[in-house]
């Protein structure tokens, strides 16, 4: 289908017009138009997965990186802006998730969403066309106007059917993203001006022209500082990570769903497809810095997660503790590392996802997400806790589960990291710190919670007979299936990313091959690296298999 | 004794004013009833239309780069030019002419203020500033600016029976008559360093001292001059330090006179300032640009700072304005930085934007006003989505512009602005930019939640009528459109911009 991308794109927007001619009492009509368009729109997103091979075939005939590519058109000439979309497989993989995570999310705001339900539906389908935008962009300035019309609908999200201190949480989490982004909007402009001695004195916007650029070194440090700022206030990395805990917290459950899904994972898509194959050198320099940061982000995400009373501050921080994960991953800059990123954002969408969802069972019954007031919720809720122990195995990286997958990869990555590189040593020793606490925090709360005797009478009282309904059930087979598939099966997962990962590796390795011969060493010999074919890639897959299959049985 | 030339038709718009302005003044001495005012009230805008009209005709019969004089002195100095410059420049303020006539029916109703002499004033203001943005010397120009000040006095004190109307307006008279005052000292002495007033003449002789003695050889008194009357222009632009009378000014007068205010006038001044320094003084570039580029920083920094202190929508407003004013203050910056036209393009067109999404914001304000209310506490803001939420839809794209998230025209301004700075290499000045515009989003959406988080407890009933509400979507379509396709319009303001050539 010509023109997929846009189609997928702004039908979102288009519903949320439809949405506005509804009466406003008319909740019950909004809400099943609202959530099935949310399932159309998934059903539409199936293309690009199941038609991956001949669209990338197509695109490979016409030598271009992107399928169902769009454009480049001219959008403002005189100041070359191009409308361009297109995907890799990388994006691809992460707008099938937001369309999986959206069905879901707009299905579990049917009962917990009570008040101005039309306004409700309208901001979660505009928040759908903002993100979709931004993975299928390849202008920058086209990709920043969605990075920043995202912004208005999670603000009303949070700032209209959060928790009681919602105001603040709301207007944190947009300043925070806006300083971010305007920052990171001079960035871009300093790569904007270079773009004219590639593209014959014209400057433009395009992606493909802006990736022909080759700033010197120098510069390259301060627009990467620039992206850095962007990119890492949505990740969130430690420090920067203060927003995430209040915003999540305060936003209701599809919020925190999106939130967590999605949005962080904007972050760390913009490191894979900006910051790393455009300014690679500034990459090698920030790369103590940034791995510095994402450690810490893991281990002390981790830490904080273990001392919250609260289960969904509790989920927050073990957020900050996954993304530093992916961080870790992409920046050993090894196609493993990057890989089981990638994997890494989308297992946090589901596993995370999910946990955000059941914690919202639970408090739709309870109204009250504190730890301490539960315990024994096995026993009334059965069901519910063979839930919550798949979606906390599959968070931990339990083998067989998805979570797994990631970990093992972005291990695998470390250890392949190349040695010129500081952590090159060390990084495995913190990220399997880091899984050990996560492990921690994650079946701790499990033993708080489900376990022992019911102690709250309140507990007994909303709970006991009133296990998963159906709608509930119907919002978490999907990730619970798709955790299991993952888990067990996730090479056709894997090789979609295959190219997309080696163009981001090919562009990396003569800056790590500077860096290694400064330091006297020689690069390996088993990776001889050229400029399409990457052998790596292959290397990674069979060890993620191998385990996967033994706790199967 | 100056004359005319045969290129006189092409000052037909500010005939046109003119000629329609003296009716008013004429027709408000007859006796008659509210037909008659209402009457007074059309003709004002239809007017100021047909003065569109005119300069658009002027605009298209002009080539690129052309530039014709107009009023030519006895020895062969221009006064008065018409170029694409001035004639876009004409339209904002024609646009925002005729957009806050149409805004001030229903506060005129509501204040139960309707005369004659308001559309005189608005209209004579705006002569004033079409011979601002036109004029080509320092005399011609300084008249024009005079007859926009006095008549803008006059509108902000337009409601004598109310105390604060008139304690800001008449700071504004004092401090503004002053700095009218420094204006003529400096072009005195301007005059006194390089034997003329007219524009041209003073680069010419500039150029020639800069070739034959280098920059060491521009004199103290044009330094001093160029300092003094570089004070006159950022008062009616409104720029820090020369702001204190703002707030007090916008908060006293009427609704759609502040809106005014923020829009035509602070344009005006730009205009001026863009012919003053481009045309005439960018030789010495080396003298202003420093000088501007630490006003624009005060300007953003405490413009932005102070308006997240205020109780009142419209001193809220006045100080935003005041952080506006020091954007665009950054291209002229980064056009004295490197001559090229693109710091003009990044100001014109941040005017234009402005003007749309400010008098858009205004007009909200507007429309909450009713009887015994101004409408400007944010508590009148309190739940609006409930009650009109295509209103708070309007104010919200008004809002997001002014703090420049896209897909809106003030993001497109800020973006061209960022680029003049990236291109003049004046990093800090983009910096502050982009931080200061994260404070700025801070009290815009404080208004924002008024409208969309709070409930009212007593929601009053507010009335638009037809005029307002064409008014705004006037403004929320042309918001959107500078935002969704900005192509024409910055093919548009580019023109202007050669003026720098």
């Amino acid at each position: 289908m010509p023109y997929l991308l846009s189609i997928l794109t702004y039908l979102p927007l288009l519903a949320a017009v439809v949405v506005v001619f509804f009466p406003k009492d008319q909740t019950k009509a909004i809400k099943y138009f609202t959530t099935g368009f949310f399932f159309v729109e998934f059903l539409l997103t199936l293309p690009l997965w199941f038609g991956w091979d001949s669209a990338q075939a197509a695109a490979g005939a016409a030598h271009s990186m992107w399928a169902f590519e769009e454009g480049p058109t001219p959008w403002i000439a005189s100041l070359g802006v191009t409308y361009h979309m297109g995907i890799d497989g990388v994006s691809m993989l992460l707008v099938l998730l937001t369309n999986f995570l959206g069905v879901l999310a707009a299905w579990s705001g049917w009962e917990y969403i009570k008040t101005r339900e039309k306004e409700y539906y309208i901001w979660l389908l505009i928040l759908q066309t903002g993100m979709l935008g931004v993975f299928c962009s390849l202008d920058f300035f086209l990709f920043y106007v969605f990075w920043e019309v995202m912004l208005v609908p999670m603000y009303f999200l949070i700032g209209i059917w959060g928790g009681p201190n919602k105001l603040y949480a709301a207007i944190k989490f947009f300043l925070y993203t806006l300083a971010g982004s305007v920052l990171m909007l001079v960035g871009i402009l300093v790569l904007y001006f270079r773009t004219g001695a590639v593209n014959n004195g014209v400057n433009t916007f395009n992606l493909d022209v802006m990736y022909k650029v080759a700033l010197e070194s120098g510069l390259q440090w301060w627009v990467f500082g620039a992206f850095f700022l962007g990119f890492a206030i949505k990740v969130p990395m430690f420090p920067f990570h203060t927003w995430l805990p209040d915003a999540h917290v305060e936003a209701p459950t599809a919020g925190s769903v999106i939130l967590a899904g999605v949005l962080l994972k904007m972050g760390t898509y913009g490191f894979y497809r900006f910051a790393l194959p455009l300014l690679p050198d500034a990459t090698l320099r920030w790369l103590p810095f940034l791995m510095t940061l994402a450690i810490i982000g893991v281990i002390y995400g981790a830490m904080v997660s273990l001392v919250q009373k609260d289960m969904k501050k509790l989920v927050a921080y073990s957020s900050v503790s996954h993304l530093g994960f992916c961080m870790a991953g992409m920046f050993a800059l090894t196609t493993a590392g990057i890989k089981g990123s990638v994997m890494q954002m989308i297992n946090h969408g589901i596993s995370t996802g999910g946990l955000f969802l059941l914690v919202g069972i639970v408090y739709e019954r309870m109204h009250t997400r504190e730890i301490k007031l539960y315990g024994g919720l096995a026993k009334l809720m059965p069901v519910y806790a063979t839930f919550f122990m798949i979606i906390t195995l599959s968070s931990i990286g339990l083998p067989g589960l998805n979570g797994f997958v990631g970990e093992i990869l972005i291990l695998l990555g470390a250890y392949h990291m190349s040695a010129a590189l500081l952590f090159s040593k060390s990084l495995i020793f913190f990220l399997a710190g880091g899984m050990l606490l996560g492990a921690a925090y994650m079946l701790w709360l499990y033993q708080r919670v489900f376990f022992g005797e019911v102690t709250n009478p309140h507990l007994e009282e909303h709970c006991k007979g009133h296990d998963m309904k159906a709608r509930e059930w119907g919002y978490m087979i999907p990730l619970v299936l798709v955790a299991f598939w993952i888990g067990l099966y996730p090479k056709p997962v894997l090789d979609k990313m295959d190219k997309s990962v080696a163009f981001v590796i090919s562009r990396m390795q003569p800056a790590i091959q500077k860096a290694e011969a400064a330091k006297g060493l020689t690069p390996p010999p088993v990776t001889p690296i050229t400029e399409t074919v990457i052998p790596p890639a292959e290397a990674a897959v069979p060890p993620a298999e191998a385990p996967a299959q033994a706790p199967a049985h | 004794m100056p004359v005319l030339n045969h290129f006189w038709h092409l000052m037909s718009p500010e005939w046109v004013l003119v000629i329609f302005g003296t009716l008013f003044l004429v027709l408000s001495a007859v006796p008659g009833g509210k037909n008659l005012r209402v009457g007074i009230g059309v003709l004002a805008v239809a007017g100021m239309a047909v003065a569109l009209a005119l300069v658009f005709q002027t605009l298209t019969a002009l080539g690129p780069g052309m530039k014709v004089p107009v009023l030519i002195g006895l020895n062969g100095d221009v006064g008065l030019v018409v170029d694409p410059f001035s004639q876009i420049l004409k339209v904002i303020f024609l646009v925002g002419g005729v957009i806050t006539l149409l805004m001030s029916f229903k506060s005129l109703e509501v204040e139960k203020a309707w005369t004659g002499e308001y559309f005189t004033f608005i209209t004579f203001a705006i002569f004033g500033m079409m011979v601002m943005a036109s004029g080509n010397d320092l005399l011609t120009l300084w008249v024009g600016l005079e007859t926009m000040a006095l008549s803008v006095y006059v509108l902000a004190a337009y409601l004598r029976r109310k105390e604060h109307s008139v304690e800001g307006a008449t700071k504004y008279f004092l401090l503004g008559a002053f700095s009218s005052g420094f204006y003529l000292y400096g072009a005195s002495l301007i005059y006194g360093a390089t034997g003329s007033v007219h524009l041209d003449a003073i680069r010419a002789s500039l150029l020639q001292s800069v070739e034959q003695g280098g920059v060491k050889s521009i004199g103290f008194p044009m330094g001093a001059g160029l300092v003094i009357m570089a004070v006159a222009l950022l008062f009616k632009a409104a720029l820090v330090p020369f702001h204190w009378w703002t707030p007090d000014a916008y908060e006293g007068a009427i609704t759609p006179v502040t809106a005014f205010m923020s829009v035509a006038p602070k344009a005006a001044a730009f205009a001026m300032a863009m012919r003053i320094f481009v045309v005439g003084l960018l030789p010495v570039s080396h003298l202003w640009v420093g000088l501007l580029a630490i006003v624009a920083i005060l300007s953003m920094a405490w413009g932005n700072i102070a308006a997240m202190l205020q109780d009142n929508v419209k001193r809220m407003l006045a100080y935003s304005s005041i952080a506006h004013a020091g954007y665009a203050l950054i291209g002229l910056v980064a056009t004295g930085a490197t001559g090229t036209d693109q710091g003009v393009r990044a100001v014109v067109f941040y005017l234009l934007a402005y003007a749309f999404m400010n008098l858009g914001a205004f007009g909200l304000v507007i429309y909450l006003q009713r009887d015994g209310s101004a409408g400007d506490s944010f508590e009148d803001f309190d739940g609006l989505v409930r009650r009109r939420p295509w209103m708070a839809a309007l104010m919200i794209v008004f809002l997001l512009s002014l703090g420049g998230i896209p897909p809106t025209a003030g993001f497109m301004g800020k973006l061209l602005i960022f680029y003049a700075a990236v291109t003049a290499k004046l990093y800090l000045l983009a910096v502050v930019l982009a931080v200061t515009s994260v404070i700025g989003m801070y009290y815009y959406f404080r208004l924002i939640l008024h409208m969309f988080l709070k409930e009212a407890e007593t929601p009053a009933e507010v009335q638009a009528g037809r005029p307002l509400a064409f008014a705004l979507s006037l403004c929320g379509l042309f918001v959107l459109a500078i935002g969704l396709y900005g192509q024409p319009f910055v093919d548009w303001v580019s023109r202007a911009a050669l003026v720098v050539r």
